[in-house]
């Protein structure tokens, strides 16, 4: 399946980006994985230090091997899922609409969706040492009338998205104007 | 006093591996499903399968030599587990 029928791609639209956090916020995460996976091998080495013969009944090794062996593969599982959270959220900008995709589990989606002629207003804003080198930043877009604004967080290049996106709106708004205008 | 044979403790882990995979393939379904395999996607799959894989066949080759029959005795006289 492509990313076009899951948004219901109309013919006359064109994805223009595709925005994910920034893959800097998912390092601590990975780290912590990363830990995680490698504190059996130091528990081991604790072991082996303290009690020399820990490991040399044979079934007692053999139970210790499933549990590690299972422990290790929740491990993977969980750090799977974790990028999958992260590679699943994104926001989908079109020339016609805006969609966020927010991935809240693994069985739990929330798709948004926004015409962008209705954008009024968007800010950037990028706080702290971290994001300003690696220039990433909350993205917030105002909307006229009685819908919630979009904010999405940790964008790249966020200042340049934003650009962009009120461009964007301003060309739907005319190309809409326009439309009603020879309707009238 | 309790007594089992060894091979229950596979058991356990066959119902785990089974959970595992169930939720192995509803990850991947999911990233098919959104259109979103690509390459990074893709990298991290291969990653994980390569590291799955690894943990796999080191448990089946530790555990080559266990005779699975074995009796698993809890709160023996001998002890609080022993093995016949």
């Amino acid at each position: 399946m492509k990313l076009g029928e899951v948004i219901k791609q109309k013919s006359y639209e064109k994805i223009v980006f595709i925005i994910r956090e920034h893959w800097l916020t998912y390092v601590p995460t990975a780290i912590m994985m990363l830990i995680l996976a490698m504190l059996p091998v130091a528990l081991y080495y604790v072991t082996i230090t303290t009690n020399p013969t820990f490991f040399d009944d044979l079934y007692q090794r053999t139970f210790l091997i499933l549990v590690l062996s299972m422990y290790e593969l929740s491990i993977a599982l969980f750090f799977y899922s974790s990028f999958l959270m992260y590679y699943l959220n994104m926001l989908i900008v079109t020339n016609d609409r805006l969609i966020e995709i927010k991935q809240n589990n693994l069985f739990s989606r929330l798709v948004s969706e926004m015409d962008l002629y209705k954008i009024q207003d968007s800010s950037s804003e990028i706080n702290g040492i971290i994001p300003t080198i690696f220039d990433y930043g909350k993205l917030t877009i105002e909307t006229a009338g009685e819908l919630s604004n979009f904010t999405f967080t940790a964008v790249p290049r966020v200042n340049e998205v934003r650009r962009r996106l009120i461009q964007l709106a301003e060309d739907d708004r005319k190309y809409h104007n326009s439309t009603e205008a020879h309707q009238i | 006093m309790a007594n089992f044979p060894f091979y229950y403790i596979l058991f356990a882990y066959l119902i785990f591996l089974a959970i595992f995979f169930i939720f192995s393939f509803a990850n991947i379904s999911h990233l098919y499903a959104t259109g979103t395999f690509t390459l990074p996607a893709f990298a991290v799959t291969s990653i994980v399968s390569i590291w799955c894989v690894l943990i796999l066949g080191a448990t089946l080759v530790s555990l080559a030599n266990v005779n699975w029959n074995t009796t698993v005795v809890l709160l023996g006289p001998a002890g609080f587990v022993t093995f016949q």
